[in-house]
């Protein structure tokens, strides 16, 4: 049985930033890159299934979509246990938004039939929480949202699976499987790679596809197969504010002119 | 492979390498001067490294100077916040930049030199103003050009600064706004008169402020140890120095028992009624004195709260039997608190070595009696913490410092490529570490050493003349 984890390679601004050109988005030069937090525990919890199944009969394959910069967070990944690595890139995958991407991760599960497709929650950077569900939705499984806990026996027609809600509820569910599931922080506790594994995992090959090698038409990947389109990104006009300086007294004093100007 | 010996053989390693991080350390070395063209593109060759690089405090002050050459306004305005910016470079970047937030981030560094924040105490900019008055460097002439335009607040930070000289806080003084004359009574170079007088001003914040000025005259502090106020009485003991005359006497408020606690020159029967004293914090840090006697060492040594004996394990002149004791307490936070100290004795220290609970394992790790097997075990312990104490560890031996070269998290070994006690072979084995700054404490490392063995070798030439 096959675990697909789809993972991303998000990106974490410095304290100062500069936009593009076009103000689409923040210029790559102020961002640090990494492995999504969220996918960080999605990958930790398929490893734990393949570590409690007998050796050799749960294989887990990392997914990426994007340029060669994203094998850092593949080769991440393989080191934490993963087995094998998988990265969809094109020139046509620009512009996709969470559906399109949405659309070659479904399309490699097509291909690669896994038991069970274990997504983060959301991307620590955009934050959307779309990818996972629309990935189940065009696949047409069983789908859960923002799992907290997650038992599942390799090869299982179910897995039992926990999700918190507010006030402190939780919620069991029992899920048919194929299904995908989105990981929440907090399931497990993610593994440090050793650094023999992360030479290891230096060595391994990753599959590096087309959408056209996966069976994905032009017509359905990047902006041509998004639903969205980002128009602008940009920092909104700061609100008034005031850091107000001195000693406790001064303080004070200023605190009661602003109260006084507020009230007229 | 084996390190590079010298800062050539290191340098053309580096180039070869290609890796900025591993490079950049070597930037600006002794002996590195003809490689820097090289290693300058290899360092500028990464926009993002730029950026990077200009923030990171602990990049060689002359890549910063090179860097200060890049017209990018965002690289500029990291450098100018950067403690490892040179007094030169940041002149060098004030004179491309000539604007409100340059002006600002140059008012608030270190390292700017006197005379450039002289020239910025003339703006009337409010962030340039405040920077100055948060800056320790800023000289007095500064401080007395700031006093011109100063409201309230701006008065009040004049009056604590370190650099304000008599004249400056006379003047304050002078001014009559309670908060300022608080804050400049308090101050060691506040005119003597106007501490005298502060110290039987009507307002009792006055007085407190006075009570804890440094050089305040053993008089002075004598008569304020009298007070009335408990909180004035408090803060005149703190700066209460031995053979300054008058005794300490038993105080009614725990506020000055406090404060009694911890005074060196505690008299005998004064120190034996606070071991007794229903205050934890008093017993605590009386088992913090270091003058204590012995016999009150050990009734804190088994008091009832496990802060006080705590207390008792961290001070320096514990004695042994007493350690011995506390190194056997039932509460893991003791036991910790005598496990990383070298004079314990040797037997209990080997009954701690054996614990596995993260705060006696921590200690342990960084105490240098323990024994190699120990350590080596600790090196492989289950929390990153207790195998980050190994390579705290003074005298950690290579064996155990190895191990931490394989470790999973990466600040761990980079502690580990930095201890002196890793043979420079080791560290440079992970030249190709996976984390940056595993590989830049690798660069550091062997910079040094490169940079040491060019001294070495120039003395013996020096020594012994070839013909």
């Amino acid at each position: 049985m096959k675990i697909l984890v789809p993972v991303k390679r998000i990106a974490s601004l410095d304290d100062e930033f500069e936009l593009n050109d076009d103000g689409r988005d923040v210029d790559p030069d102020f961002c640090e890159f990494d492995l999504n937090e969220f996918d960080e525990y999605a990958l930790e919890a398929a490893v734990q299934i393949k570590e409690a199944a007998p050796e050799g009969t749960v294989e887990v394959v990392v997914l990426t979509i994007g340029p060669d910069d994203a094998d850092d967070v593949l080769r991440k990944a393989l080191a934490k246990g993963a087995d094998r690595a998988i990265r969809v890139d094109d020139a046509g995958l620009e512009e996709a938004d969470r559906v399109a991407i949405a659309r070659v991760i479904a399309q490699v599960a097509e291909n690669e039939e896994p038991g069970l497709v274990l997504c983060g929650a959301q991307s620590a950077d955009q934050g959307h929480a779309q990818t996972g569900m629309s990935v189940a939705a065009l696949l047409g499984w069983a789908r859960t949202a923002v799992v907290s806990k997650l038992d599942f026996t390799p090869g299982a027609a179910t897995a039992q699976v926990e999700r918190e809600l507010e006030g402190g509820l939780v919620e069991r569910i029992e899920v048919e499987t194929p299904a995908v599931l989105t990981i929440q922080l907090g399931i497990n506790t993610p593994r440090y790679a050793s650094l023999r594994s992360i030479k290891q995992a230096n060595a391994k090959p990753i599959e590096c596809l087309t959408p056209q090698d996966i069976g994905l038409a032009a017509a359905e990947i990047g902006g041509a197969g998004a639903l969205s389109r980002v128009r602008r990104v940009f920092v909104p006009e700061r609100g008034r504010g005031e850091i107000i300086a001195g000693t406790p007294s001064q303080q004070a004093a200023r605190l009661l002119e602003i109260i006084s100007e507020v009230n007229g | 492979m084996g390190a590079p010996g010298n800062m050539a053989a290191l340098t053309g390693a580096l180039i070869a390498r290609g890796d900025a991080y591993l490079a950049l350390p070597a930037y600006g070395a002794e002996g590195a001067e003809w490689a820097q063209a090289a290693l300058a593109r290899l360092l500028l060759s990464d926009a993002r490294l730029k950026l990077v690089f200009a923030a990171l405090p602990f990049a060689p002050p002359a890549f910063l100077a090179l860097l200060a050459g890049e017209d990018r306004p965002a690289i500029l305005q990291r450098i100018l916040r950067n403690p490892a910016a040179s007094g030169a470079t940041l002149l060098r970047i004030a004179r491309q930049m000539d604007d409100a937030a340059t002006r600002a981030a140059l008012a608030a560094h270190a390292n700017t030199p006197a005379i450039a924040l002289i020239g910025l105490a003339m703006h009337s900019e409010a962030p340039v103003r405040a920077a100055l008055l948060r800056n320790a460097g800023t000289p007095a002439v500064a401080l007395h050009a700031l006093l011109d335009h100063a409201d309230a607040a701006e008065r009040a930070a004049l009056a604590r600064h370190p650099q304000a000289d008599g004249d400056l806080l006379r003047t304050l003084l002078a001014g009559g706004d309670a908060v300022v004359r608080a804050e400049a009574v308090a101050h060691p170079h506040c005119p003597l008169t106007q501490v005298a007088d502060a110290c039987v001003d009507a307002d009792a914040a006055i007085r407190r402020r006075a009570a804890s000025n440094p050089v305040l005259p053993p008089s002075l502090r004598q008569a304020l140890m009298g007070d009335g106020d408990p909180a004035i009485r408090a803060e005149a003991l703190r700066g209460h120095a031995e053979g300054q005359g008058g005794s300490l006497a038993g105080d009614t408020d725990v506020r000055v028992r406090r404060a009694q606690a911890r005074h060196v020159t505690l008299p005998e029967d004064l120190a034996e009624a606070l071991s007794r004293d229903g205050d934890v914090w008093v017993r605590v840090w009386l088992a913090r004195n270091p003058a204590l006697p012995a016999a009150l060492m050990h009734r804190l040594g088994v008091d009832a709260e496990a802060r006080v004996r705590h207390a008792a394990g961290r001070n320096p002149a514990c004695p042994a039997d007493v350690l011995a004791t506390l190194a056997r307490d039932s509460d893991e936070w003791v036991r910790a608190a005598v496990a990383c100290r070298p004079d314990l004795p040797a037997e209990p220290l080997r009954a701690l070595e054996l614990e596995d609970g993260v705060d006696v394992a921590s200690a342990v790790a960084r105490n240098p009696q323990t024994r190699e097997a120990a350590l080596r075990r600790l090196a492989r312990h289950g929390q990153a913490d207790v195998r980050r104490a190994v390579a705290l560890n003074p005298v950690a031996p290579a064996a155990a410092l190895r191990l931490l070269l394989d470790d999973p998290y990466p600040l761990n070994r980079a502690f580990a490529v930095r201890h002196p006690n890793l043979p420079v072979a080791d560290a440079w084995s992970s030249a190709d570490d996976g984390a940056p700054q595993v590989r830049f404490a690798v660069g550091k490392r062997a910079a040094t050493h490169a940079a040491a063995a060019g001294r070495a070798a120039r003395r013996h030439l020096e020594t012994f003349p070839q013909p």
